[in-house]
């Protein structure tokens, strides 16, 4: 018989199920009516021979069961019969199974928040072929940091003359003004090289995607649609295709719209718009070896492995180092999987460590959870000893036990798992939502899917949930005795059992302690973070950025734009005052350019100092509260037709002019090695990156606004008094009644970007968040193990102690026993949990800030803290110990 | 669940003997096992609970077929009777028996002397 007839015919006979047993009735009844015959034929009367037919034949029930349970459909049959059973019985305690069924969605929910988020960064591209992909990205022999760019001619090499990628693709991010015929906003572009589309395979949604003539150097502006983009601002309308819009003021033709469903290649952000690279890395910094001007996404060869690639990669490195000894001495390309990297290409093993860190957090906090619903299962288990005595007593084989046990736990586990599942769900899009929208000067993108691996990494969360909350019942069911345990005086074991809750609760204590002193450190990690002296006040300033609007573009227009934006911005009350600069503190934009003194050689060959280059107004330092030291601010003579002039931090004129006064000295940079740019002024040091914070400051200079004229500038808008979100409405419009088509973007308070953006002290922040909610919550499931055990015990002594307290004993030696058992769980899950949270603190050192693993304040509070809390558990079994009366026990005896 | 194992039987052959039993006539349950005790001499007695099962598992695999027909004191019983599928398999289950009987025969006569 076929597998598929025999499905068939099993499925027809559990459908049919009452006809078959019909005819099994009608046959075993002709069957006694034989045997009967045949009795009576050898003399007995009718009665006893239908008798005696009845004994030959023995249980009914019995000989049905075994007829069903020749087919394997009878499994299922008695699966389902196995659910309807242990639900009945879940059923009969409602507030048991309530609690189990939330404590486990409890525990799942906050796995479901992390898997969707993990499973989000590291799920493939939306390409052909992603597990092929690389991403390049630059190291030094030297150094540890690793940059996300790589020198534009040092990737046409390796594309050239490597034999282990089919093709490497260059693009970045940017930041661009669009302006259709209406609307004018800035919005996120991916500039990206000509074999960029093609290396990924992708098919346009409409039009043409672009091709590598498109990035030719001074070629037609072109600009490819992102899917979103183009259904948000353009309808899904094919027939954008050949219309012109304004990118960064200059005319560009819409060629066509990628897929949908396609965001890029930078997992964290999705582009609005597609523009060649050519855009952004012009002519000369693409014939800068020593520029890193571009991120790079790769395809490998067929069968080529990520390391393979690595070593190729090396050797060529090496070949280039010989080749180019100035620009490319030291430098190293390092090769990682796409999907690995895709969230931020500069840290992908961190990004990983950080993924297994949160997810090794969520399991701990299941694990505790779980601990809590395998002591309810055993509490009640005591109770139902006799209830599976009785079961095994008529007949239950260990068998039938343990499945009942195990299909119990299932059910919860299934119950709480799609509880917490659905409601971790919503919580990660609420999150995800929030984060895509919430905070206006951090584009974060995050668009979570519910995928089949969310969905197999709940199936084993609730696997697992099972294993843990059903085995141990289920072996104690297994070992059911029904002499010992149907004998009703006797408790046998319950020491033993004992023992094993407490060890249960120790640990569960133990992980919690070690949870929260993890978040102790984050806590006090932001701290440190935050009460760090910057060197400026960001408290006042509300961030706006601003595009010129886009008709006649030319430097002089612009800067009257910009003068009369900040005039308007400065008559608005409240107001005390506007500075601009190109970027901000803790922003996601920035250059850093290798500078040299002006009778050094050309930075552009060989630089010893790297400075972070800034462009800001005459009163930015006045307005962001940072101390000049010596010198002066720019003026209004430092214009366009003046000599170049810069303001420096300490750090760089120390690093250039170690010999002293920088005042009146020139130096150029990497970027215009042609231009001589003359010191005016020193400003006090400040901190405007998060390696600053824990390192030394970077070198830093500031170049005059009125002299580099960008057509894209932060407002600085200083408020008077209160908080500065308020002027958010006041000054868009401001804008806009002035100009517009004018872009204002990501208008936000100075203090969000520090405190909370991604490059700032968002990511402390929501670690300390994270651990802080997560170690709460172990704490408070510890807390109700604990509560279980001691009122378990406290109920199970009350026997006990009415004897002690009838012969004499005091009530303070059993408030001393139950205060003993309190303290003895305590004690040891603190104990471990600080031993353990010492070896978990070592492997978090890099993300602590001003804080060591072994913070002795962290240690101090979370354990007098968690002493002081955990006596809660102890209130009630305590009071209950104390309202034992000895004579309504003994009565009882 | 019972466990009662028809202990006179070796282990396995049930469902022969009864395919033996069909292929000389179609017989009904009880006679059934009234014919295996007969047979046998009275050396089997084959109970319900093993009767049963070991026909739903026969029919189950299209080896014996039921049909409810009158008896021989005309009642109604389930008649069962061997299908070609069944012929098959007990002819190749007659061999094989027949081939481990006699090795097993073999086995238990061997003496000191065939060792040699």
């Amino acid at each position: 018989m076929s597998l598929l007839s025999r499905l068939r015919d099993a499925l027809r006979r559990l459908g049919r199920r009452s006809a078959i047993d019909r005819d099994l009735d009608d046959e075993l009844r002709a069957y006694v009516d034989a045997a009967a015959e045949a009795h009576r034929a050898a003399g007995l009367s009718a009665s006893d021979a239908s008798r005696a037919a009845r004994a030959d034949l023995g249980s009914l029930a019995a000989i049905k069961d075994r007829v069903h349970d020749v087919g394997w459909e009878s499994w299922l049959e008695r699966l389902w019969l196995d659910v309807r059973f242990a639900a009945r019985g879940l059923r009969k305690s409602p507030g048991f199974t309530l609690a189990a069924v939330a404590t486990v969605a409890l525990g799942i929910a906050p796995n479901t928040v992390v898997g969707a988020v993990v499973d989000y960064l590291f799920a493939p591209l939306p390409v052909a072929r992603p597990d092929d992909l690389v991403v390049l990205a630059t190291a030094r022999a030297d150094e540890t940091r690793i940059r996300q760019r790589l020198a534009y001619l040092d990737v046409e090499d390796y594309r050239s003359r490597s034999n282990v990628f089919e093709d490497l693709a260059a693009w970045d991010l940017d930041e661009v003004s669009v302006v259709s015929d209406t609307a004018a906003e800035n919005v996120l572009a991916s500039d990206v090289s000509g074999n960029y589309f093609g290396m990924l395979g992708l098919r346009p949604a409409a039009g043409r995607l672009l091709a590598p003539d498109d990035d030719a150097i001074g070629g037609p502006r072109v600009v490819v649609l992102g899917h979103d983009y183009w259904t948000a601002r353009f309808n899904a309308d094919p027939s954008v295709i050949g219309r012109v819009v304004q990118v960064n003021g200059v005319p560009a033709m819409i060629v066509g719209v990628a897929p949908r469903g396609f965001d890029g290649t930078f997992r964290l952000a999705r582009p609005e718009v597609y523009l060649p690279l050519s855009v952004r890395v012009t002519a000369s910094r693409r014939a800068d070896r020593d520029d890193l001007s571009v991120r790079v996404i790769g395809r490998l060869r067929p069968g080529v492995s990520v390391r393979q690639a690595q070593a190729a990669v090396d050797v060529q490195a090496r070949q280039l180092e010989r080749a180019y000894p100035e620009t490319n001495a030291g430098r190293r390309t390092r090769v990682y999987a796409q999907r690995l990297a895709a969230s931020d290409p500069q840290i992908a093993t961190s990004t990983i460590a950080l993924a297994v860190f949160l997810l090794l957090l969520v399991l701990v906090v299941l694990l505790v959870a779980c601990g809590n619903v395998l002591g309810l299962f055993l509490a009640r288990g005591i109770g139902r000893r006799r209830d599976l005595a009785i079961r095994a007593a008529l007949g239950a084989s260990r068998a039938q036990l343990v499945r009942i046990c195990l299909t119990e736990a299932a059910l919860i586990a299934v119950a709480g798992g799609l509880l917490g599942g659905a409601g971790g769900w919503l919580g990660a899009r609420d999150l995800s939502a929030a984060a895509t929208n919430g905070s206006p000067g951090f584009p974060l993108y995050v668009n979570l899917v519910f995928s089949w691996r969310l969905c197999a990494f709940l199936v084993a969360l609730m696997g697992l949930t099972i294993v843990v909350v059903g085995t141990w019942p289920a072996w104690n069911a297994s070992r059911a005795d029904p002499r010992s345990d149907l004998d009703e005086g006797r408790t046998t074991n319950t020491r033993a059992k004992h023992r094993l809750q407490s060890i249960r609760v120790c640990g569960q204590m133990a992980v919690s302690v070690a949870l929260l002193v993890v978040a102790g450190l984050f806590v006090r990690s932001v701290q440190g973070l935050e009460s760090v002296d910057l060197g400026f006040n960001p408290q006042p300033i509300l961030l706006a950025t601003v595009t010129a609007p886009s008709p006649a573009r030319d430097a002089a227009t612009t800067t009257a734009f910009f003068r009369d934006a900040s005039d308007a911005i400065d008559a608005l009350p409240g107001v005390a005052g506007v500075a601009e600069a190109e970027s901000v503190p803790f922003g996601n934009s920035g250059s850093t350019n290798g500078v040299a003194r002006d009778d050094e050689p050309s930075p552009r060959v060989r630089s010893k100092v790297k400075a972070d280059r800034e462009v800001v107004s005459a009163n930015y330092f006045e307005m962001i509260g940072t101390n000049l030291l010596a010198g002066r601010t720019f003026s209004m003579s430092d214009d366009d037709r003046a000599p170049r002039v810069a303001i420096v931090n300490e750090t760089m004129a120390r690093r250039l002019w170690p010999d002293g006064e920088a005042l009146g000295r020139r130096f150029r940079d990497a970027e215009r090695p042609d231009t001589l740019v003359t010191v005016i002024g020193v400003v006090a040091d400040a901190r405007y990156r998060l390696d600053e914070i824990t390192g030394a400051a970077h070198p830093r200079y500031f170049l005059s606004m009125d002299q580099m004229r960008p057509s894209t500038r932060v407002m600085f808008v200083r408020a008077a008094a209160g908080t500065p979100d308020r002027l958010a409405g006041d000054v868009r419009r401001a804008i806009h009644r002035l100009a517009p088509t004018a872009a204002v973007s990501d208008v936000a308070t100075l203090d969000a970007q520090v405190r909370f953006g991604s490059n700032g002290f968002g990511g402390a922040h929501a670690l300390r968040s994270v651990t802080t909610i997560l170690g709460g919550c172990a704490l408070v499931l510890a807390l109700i193990g604990a509560y279980g055990v001691l009122a378990l015990a406290v109920g199970q002594r009350v026997r006990e102690i009415g004897i002690r307290l009838a012969l004499g004993a005091g009530r303070p030696r059993v408030v001393g026993s139950v205060i003993g058992q309190w303290a003895r769980l305590t004690g040891v899950g603190l104990i471990v949990g600080l031993a353990i949270a010492a070896g978990v603190g070592r492997t978090l050192e890099g993300w602590l800030f001003g804080v060591t693993p072994l913070d002795p304040w962290t240690l101090t509070m979370v354990t007098v803290g968690v002493a002081l809390v955990s006596l809660l558990a102890v209130i009630v079994p305590l009071r209950r110990a104390l309202a034992v009366d000895p004579l309504v026990v003994l009565r009882a005896e | 669940m019972g466990t009662d194992k028809p202990t006179a039987l070796v282990p396995g052959t049930l469902d022969m003997l009864i395919l033996k039993t069909l292929a000389l006539e179609p017989m009904h349950g009880y006679g059934i096992g009234v014919r295996l005790t007969q047979v046998s001499k009275g050396a089997f007695q084959v109970n319900a609970g093993s009767l049963f099962p070991a026909f739903r598992r026969l029919e189950r695999d299209g080896l014996i077929k039921g049909e409810w027909r009158a008896t021989e004191h005309n009642r109604r019983a389930k008649w069962y009777a061997l299908t070609s599928a069944g012929r098959a398999r007990l002819k190749a289950q007659t061999r094989d028996w027949e081939t481990q009987t006699s090795a097993i025969a073999l086995i238990m006569r061997a003496t000191p002397g065939d060792l040699a």
